[in-house]
């Protein structure tokens, strides 16, 4: 009986199987390139010969480091900036009625549809004239770039938070607003705690998207110092691939390595951040 | 108590008034002084907000929008303003900066004054010259005039001054050369040869009452056309300045040749591309997950971590491996291929091949998500409507016809939208797989055959062969802000999203 449905199944397994095969062609080459003895692409075989860690020896001599550091740096920042922003923000949309409140929404909600790099000229314009008067945010920094980050992403995050807000029930902070506590008490003894879970996938996604985006990053970094992995990898490898396809094995597997186990470890938590609304109620 | 949480009141309240406020003068300096005043009034509104207890819980909003504001409001604001503007290579100064660049200029008029000149110094280095005419006056500047202090030779000491000796006066003489003294009417005193100084006359001057500069050396009016100054001959000053141009980047886009016939093909390609690839993306995804969406199989719960792994990685690193991958010469896809059909494919030289290629790989990345919201909108269909229908005797594709498929698009068809607006911007996988490449073979155009709308705007902007060309780009920016607006809004009509959101929650 079993063996019989395992043999009705085989048809689905056969289909799964090719689309594993397809889905891991490319992981597996890479890793093959990464502990294969000599740079370039020509003649790369599935199994090297000579297995060698030299390409992972090599990561700090090309900027690997400086890139991960850089990246950490950027997608840490704007993910607690954005966390401590938007949970603020989100809340007083959650539980106040004020003025201003319904067309703010509708803005946000119009506003999360545009993806930031659409405005790449202004922004690119934008950096350049604020650093003549504060260096430290303008082109060719990695604090201007965060700054960008943070403003692009307020609209969409702030209807994510508000939508699990909302699924808390008033009762909590009300008893305690009867115990003297202040609103901003309320918040953060009361509901910051609760909302844990929307704090972190809102942290994560964040996290993740930053440390994956290209395009603004390499219209704002021009110093090679503080290119972040994305811009660092990309010029490294671009037309290069010949001599550089170890390297650039070894460095794409340890820099893809983190993100991957943390949405792996987090995937269900993460996408239901990411699907919101496809299996809504 | 109550002390200290006012005192963190008005910080916080000034904190927010100094940003506005000095944001307010950056864009005022670039946009022009209305938005200046527009952000200006504002900020004051949020400090105001801030204060007064009415408006308490702006308390909350105001960090977050006054980020969004600057960063992602303004910028598009400022993308449509520059759209209407000539903004690019040849145009970065204002007009002003250009007049101001223009009257800096001089010229050596036919019968000039010339005079030698002695240099001075004193004991803490300071600088001092004295002019001598044909006739031995000397000559010292004071407010713009020249006083005759005495006659004959140049004195060895002149006030605190000392005379400096013949062979020392020429180490100095590079402070000279870019030397401007200006004199009255629009006279100045330049450097005209090693010993000589010679009064120069100021080359251009501006006349406001009539739009147009003077230049003074050839006699003839300069007017302020597109951008330039045009002399009466025809040819345009360098450098031209930032000026509005109204409607013209939008009729280029269709009327000029230049620009029109790779636009459109672009834009075609772009529609096409953001349409297959997205239903490609789905169909698999949706067969991968009727597959999965089965209690019986066997390593389900393994096969969807696994056929998850593509969403994990970030994309840009997928995407370059893949183009190594596809090397045409040495890659591996191609000495696979080659070592079974014999064929080696020219992944990225050829049109038709590179989106193959495109489409394949966009599916190795999307077809993740697909299957996730496809799997999650099947398991949210109840199990009692196919005992029913399986009660009245409906077949399996029966079934799926009638209950899994129209269940299936309800839930999933504004994704299904929203994929198309992402892929329809899919900067990433365009221009790190084939850089829009190939080229078009019959235009002169940055763009490529592979090329969308949104990497065609950053070729303009920032990879221009010809110089950039900001003005165009932020119109192919707004035309793709109206598309996408355009899709976002027929998405909310389809599923009464907006109407639930804003009511309900």
């Amino acid at each position: 009986m079993k063996r019989n449905t395992f043999l009705k199944q085989l048809p689905k397994h056969i289909i799964i199987w090719i689309f594993l095969l397809f889905t891991f062609f490319p992981v597996v080459w890479t890793i093959s390139a990464s502990f294969r003895a000599g740079g370039g692409l020509v003649g790369q075989k599935l199994i090297p010969d000579n297995p060698t860690l030299s390409h992972y020896e090599r990561l700090g001599e090309i900027g690997f480091l400086t890139w991960i550091k850089n990246s950490l740096g950027v997608s840490i920042s704007t993910a607690i900036l954005t966390v401590f922003f938007i949970s603020l923000a989100a809340y007083a949309f959650s539980r106040f009625n004020f003025w201003g409140k319904k067309y703010s929404l509708i803005t946000l909600f119009i506003l999360q549809m545009f993806p930031a790099i659409m405005g790449m000229v202004a922004i690119y314009l934008l950096l350049y004239h604020i650093g003549r008067y504060v260096p430290f945010l303008g082109l060719n920094t990695l604090s201007g770039l965060v700054m960008v980050y943070l403003g692009g992403g307020v609209p969409y995050n702030i209807w994510l938070m508000k939508g699990f807000l909302d699924s808390i029930p008033d009762s909590l902070e009300e008893s305690a607003l009867i115990d003297g506590a202040t609103r901003f008490q309320a918040y953060y003894k009361i509901i910051l705690p609760l909302s844990t879970p929307i704090l972190a996938v809102v942290a994560i996604t964040t996290f993740i998207s930053t440390y994956s985006e290209f395009l603004l990053a390499s219209i704002v970094l021009k110093d090679p110092a503080k290119y972040t992995f994305a811009v660092g990898l990309r010029n490294f490898v671009a037309g290069m691939y010949d001599v550089r396809w170890g390297d650039f094995a070894a460095a794409s597997i340890l820099g893809a390595l983190p993100i991957v186990i943390l949405f792996l470890a987090l995937q269900n938590l993460i996408v239901s951040g990411l699907t919101r609304g496809a299996v809504k109620e | 108590m109550n002390l200290t949480k006012n005192m963190f009141l008005y910080l916080y309240a000034g904190i927010i008034g100094v940003i506005g406020i000095f944001f307010s003068y950056i864009l005022g300096n670039i946009a022009g002084d209305i938005w200046g005043l527009l952000f200006f009034l504002v900020s004051f509104l949020f400090v105001v907000f801030i204060i007064h207890p009415k408006t308490y819980p702006w308390r909350y909003i105001v960090p977050a929008f006054t980020l969004m504001l600057i960063f992602m409001i303004y910028p598009i604001v400022y993308t449509i303003q520059i759209a209407y503007t000539n903004y690019g290579t040849g145009h970065i100064l204002t007009k002003e900066q250009v007049i101001e660049q223009l009257e800096k200029e001089t010229f050596l008029p036919e019968n000039p004054k010339n005079y030698s000149y002695a240099v001075y110094e004193d004991d803490k280095g300071n600088i001092k010259l004295l002019f001598k005419d044909e006739e031995g006056n000397i000559y010292d500047i004071v407010n713009k005039k020249m006083t005759v202090v005495e006659k004959g030779e140049f004195p060895l000491e002149f006030e605190h001054y000392k005379i400096l000796p013949q062979e020392k006066k020429f180490t100095k003489i590079g402070n000279f050369q870019n030397l401007k003294i200006p004199l009255e009417e629009d006279i100045f005193l330049q450097l005209s040869d090693i010993n000589h100084f010679a009064t120069f006359r100021q080359r251009y001057k501006y006349i406001p009452q009539e739009d147009a500069i003077y230049d003074f050396l050839n006699n003839e009016k300069l007017i302020s056309q597109k951008g330039f100054f045009v002399r009466p001959n025809g040819e345009e000053v360098i450098p031209g300045f930032v000026e509005y141009v109204g409607w013209e980047n939008f009729l280029r886009l269709f009327k000029d040749e230049r620009v029109s016939k790779s636009f459109l093909r672009v834009f075609s390609w772009t529609f096409i591309w953001a349409a297959v690839t997205t239903l490609l993306n789905f169909a698999v995804g949706l067969l991968l997950a009727l597959l999965m969406n089965d209690k019986n199989l066997k390593f389900k719960g393994i096969y969807r971590t696994l056929l998850i792994i593509p969403w994990a990685i970030p994309a840009f690193i997928s995407l370059l491996v893949w183009v190594g991958l596809l090397n045409t010469e040495v890659g591996v896809v191609n000495r696979i291929l080659s070592s079974i059909i014999g064929v080696k494919i020219p992944w990225f030289l050829d049109t038709t091949w590179a989106r193959v290629a495109l489409f394949l790989v966009n599916l190795w990345l999307g077809y993740p998500y697909a299957m996730t919201v496809c799997l999650g909108a099947l398991q949210s269909i109840p199990e009692e409507l196919y005992e029913a229908a399986k009660v009245d005797g409906a077949s399996n594709f029966h079934q799926f016809k009638s209950i899994t498929l129209p269940l299936l698009l309800t839930a999933i068809g504004p994704l299904i939208v929203g994929t198309f607006s992402f892929n329809f911007n899919n900067f990433n996988v365009i221009y790190l797989l084939t850089g829009g490449k190939p080229p078009m073979s019959d235009i002169s155009t940055v763009a490529g055959t592979t090329d969308i709308l949104i990497s065609y705007t950053y070729k303009l902007a920032f990879e221009g062969g010809r110089g950039q060309d900001y003005g165009l780009a932020a119109t192919i920016s707004i035309i793709v802000f109206i598309i996408i607006a355009a899709l976002s809004i027929f998405n909310f009509w389809i599923s009464g999203t907006f109407e639930r959101e804003v009511k309900y929650e």
